[in-house]
């Protein structure tokens, strides 16, 4: 990539591949949380072109703050900038963060995917334990020993 | 108390995500004809917009268009709502604005917010 030619079909194919990770992560979720409704979505705006995210909610227990695992692509003096977090969705309670990210201009494409890839997967990886935390499913759901 | 005043400009801060959701007001809880009460609930401060250590969106106040306004009350709780020609809270909007809370395509109110966000902004511990 030259400096600053990141387009919209660029921010697309993120998306996808953040999306596949997430989309994992529901599957190996539902099993143990089948009340957890999981939720995909996109937020583009004018200054932040990429929030890819999944959304984990009780529907028959509004009063827990849904858990919101995501990650953002953005462009920023020069640098892109990609942070990941897993957050309150109203609260924006602080659950688990994937180290902020900077790549220069120019980095080629296949860098960019895979770090991209890669935070959504860190995030994939540490959703269980939120979700326990959040939801208070541990001990309902394991099995008696 | 004082009156709530119109804001022009500045920055605004409300907690959690960057989802179109936490950008749209409640049915049962911001819903109302009362200016700097109505509508969604932002702070001038970050400490009271978040707890220590999480997230809250900053948002700029000059990037609003109309017909939101954000309202500021005296204890520094800010009011983003739609007004009529007159100032006054346009009751009707909000309350289409509020019944659009989770749907996909956003409302056009949500999206107005959402372009107003200039930055993701995380408390200090």
């Amino acid at each position: 990539m030259s400096p600053n030619d990141l387009k919209p079909s660029d921010f697309d194919r993120l998306d996808e591949a953040s999306r596949i990770v997430f989309e994992g992560l529901a599957k190996k979720i539902q099993p143990s949380f089948p009340a957890l409704k999981a939720i995909l979505g996109r937020t583009t705006t004018e200054t932040f072109p990429l929030y890819s995210h999944i959304t984990f909610e009780d529907k028959a227990r509004p009063e827990i703050d849904p858990v919101v695992v995501g990650v953002d692509v953005r462009v920023d003096s020069g640098k892109i900038l990609i942070q990941a977090h897993i957050i309150g969705e109203e609260t924006g309670a602080a659950y688990f963060d994937v180290p902020n990210q900077e790549l220069p201009f120019g980095t080629d494409w296949s860098v960019l995917q895979s770090h991209v890839i890669n935070a959504a997967q860190q995030l994939a990886e540490n959703t269980i334990p939120v979700l326990e935390r959040v939801f208070d499913y541990a001990k309902p759901l394991r099995a008696p020993a | 108390m004082a009156a709530p005043t119109i804001m022009k400009e500045g920055f605004v801060y409300r907690g959690g995500s960057r989802k179109p959701r936490n950008m749209t007001p409640r049915l049962e809880k911001d819903v109302c004809d009362d200016s700097g009460k109505a509508g969604l609930s932002a702070y001038l401060t970050v400490e009271d917009a978040t707890d220590p250590d999480d997230w809250c969106q900053k948002i700029d106040i000059g990037k609003l268009v109309a017909p939101l306004v954000a309202y500021l009350e005296s204890d520094g709780h800010v009011g983003i709502a739609p007004v009529t020609g007159d100032g006054s809270i346009d009751v009707e909007l909000l309350t289409e604005w509020a019944l659009s809370r989770g749907n996909e395509p956003p409302h056009a109110l949500t999206n107005i917010v959402l372009n107003a966000i200039v930055e993701p902004i995380r408390r200090p511990p």
